[in-house]
């Protein structure tokens, strides 16, 4: 297993030479799993260029772990996994698959003990699976969903305890919750922090964007200065977690994505 | 209990129920509404506008064309776009794998040589890069022969660099699509019969040299020979 630590970026085509040939420092790198799953041709010849330089991370956007496990996508995340020789791998507390259909999109459950149990259920299914740690994350959602008898923290902690899998927190996730559902973003991640700051093993920081009607969870711009203000807060009371700097669309040149991880190293250094 | 959620909301996805139906059977199911200032209703907008995004990725061109030549009375690039996700549901993680029926799927609807040969050539470049290099060259599983009525190279090439008003010129052209075995790069060269001939005796490894009797009339063994180098140059031969 190789060692993940300091702060990391995603490994996205559009910057994959960038990355590959860049001088500057980058702890690690996340890929998406969907893009490597299976795959021959430039992919997998990416991804070997990508091993021998970096330690690597599988994020999956497919595990949907409130549907039933698909055994393939399993057994094609294993054999990344190890092929990389991750530490870990994660994906997202949500549903992306109902009826045997991809909706790519990750889509929030009721935060309710039916929810969580499930999700927990198919989070250790994976885990034995995968043969090493899963990380969950923590979603946007636009709304809360109809069946919600909990509030989102009691949901995450609820998983998290009965799946034994790590929290990624996306620090970002929870500041366009807090702008679409109107609640405090700083209160809200100390009453997260108090329950579930041992728990946190990754962290994810990106840049949202506004639609004109609610701020939208696109990965396309800068880390939002209130979201570094937060970021900093988890590492105080987390210490120096892994972290990884996240831009999908609207990717700028990989010198301006290599800044943002430079302005996080800075932060987290302080707490290294 | 979830199971139940999860089926609700595939009907509400899939179009199948709106918004205020799917709240209802979502309360009779056990959900209750919650106090929430913001309803669920952005959600299939935020799934159509993915698979969207996917398709109209992968088929920049193809899409670039049908919105420039829009006949009244042909299905628009939005309705094939949305029937196509209707009849071929997405079902992989991979979203490039939802993408690679859609050439099938136009050639049985009988849509235009222009769009299906955009198509053929956006997937075809696609498996090229997405193929294992075997020890030996195989025809349709490495490098790919193809025979297009209409420019479809330049076309796309210009459609993807984002020019709008690009023209699709009808103009025969037959080419080897394949991934450099030196440089890892696509490679789309135009193909002489020279190396076609050339391509069709090193396909699954052999070393047949077509006795010069039998190639097509104006080709001589050296002219296969030179194309034969011409492809190795270009990484599509070992």
């Amino acid at each position: 297993m190789r060692t993940v630590r300091g702060v990391g970026v995603g490994f996205r085509r559009e910057i994959a030479e960038g990355l590959l040939t860049t001088s500057r420092p980058v702890d690690w790198v996340e890929i998406i799993s969907e893009n490597f799953i299976g795959q021959e041709g430039r992919p997998r010849e990416l991804l070997r260029r990508c091993a021998d330089r970096f330690a690597i991370v599988p994020h999956g956007v497919t595990l949907s772990p409130a549907t039933a496990p698909d055994a393939g996508y399993l057994a094609g995340l294993s054999e990344l996994a190890a092929r990389v020789e991750a530490p870990f791998v994660s994906d997202h507390i949500c549903f992306s698959r109902t009826g045997g259909q991809e909706w790519f999109d990750l889509l929030p459950l009721p935060f309710c003990a039916a929810a969580a149990s499930r999700v927990a259920e198919n989070a250790r299914t994976a885990q034995a699976a995968l043969g090493r740690p899963l990380l969950l994350e923590n979603i946007t959602t636009y709304a809360v969903m109809p069946g919600s008898t909990w509030d989102e923290t009691t949901f995450l902690q609820r998983i998290i305890e009965e799946s034994g899998a790590g929290l990624l927190l996306d620090v970002t996730n929870l500041y366009v919750n807090s702008v679409n559902l109107a609640f405090d973003p700083h209160a809200r991640m100390e009453e997260l922090l108090a329950v579930l700051g041992p728990s946190v093993r990754q962290l994810h920081l990106s840049g949202p964007t506004h639609d004109g009607q609610r701020l939208i969870d696109s990965h396309a711009s800068a880390v939002p200065s209130i979201v570094m203000e937060l970021y900093e807060r988890v590492l105080r009371a987390c210490g120096p977690v892994p972290t990884l700097v996240e831009w999908d669309a609207r990717i700028p040149a990989v010198d301006t994505v290599l800044d943002e991880v430079d302005r996080a190293r800075r932060v987290w250094e302080r707490f290294a | 209990m979830i199971d139940a959620y999860l089926e609700i909301m595939h009907g509400y996805l899939a179009g199948q129920a709106d918004e205020r139906a799917t709240a209802d059977l979502l309360e009779r199911a056990g959900f209750a509404p919650t106090p929430t200032a913001t309803t669920f209703g952005v959600y299939r907008e935020l799934v159509t506008r993915q698979w969207r995004a996917v398709l109209d990725h992968f088929f920049r061109a193809a899409r670039t064309f049908a919105l420039a030549n829009a006949q009244p009375g042909e299905a628009t690039w939005e309705e094939l776009t949305l029937a196509f996700h209707r009849d071929h549901p997405p079902t992989q993680g991979n979203p490039n794998a939802f993408c690679l029926p859609f050439g099938a799927y136009l050639e049985e609807r009988g849509c235009a040589a222009p769009m299906v040969e955009l198509v053929d050539f956006a997937i075809t470049r696609y498996r090229a890069m997405h193929a294992a290099h075997g020890p030996t060259v195989v025809v349709e599983g490495d490098v790919w022969p193809r025979s297009y009525a209409f420019d479809v190279v330049s076309f796309s090439r210009a459609a993807e660099a984002g020019e709008d008003r690009c023209v699709l010129a009808a103009n025969p052209t037959t080419v080897l699509i394949g991934r450099s075995r030196r440089t890892g790069t696509l490679r789309v060269i135009r193909a002489s019969l020279g190396a076609l001939v050339a391509l069709s005796e090193a396909d699954g490894g052999g070393h047949a040299s077509t006795p010069a009797a039998e190639l097509p009339a104006g080709l001589t063994r050296a002219l296969v020979e030179q194309e034969r180098a011409v492809l190795t140059a270009e990484g599509l031969l070992p």
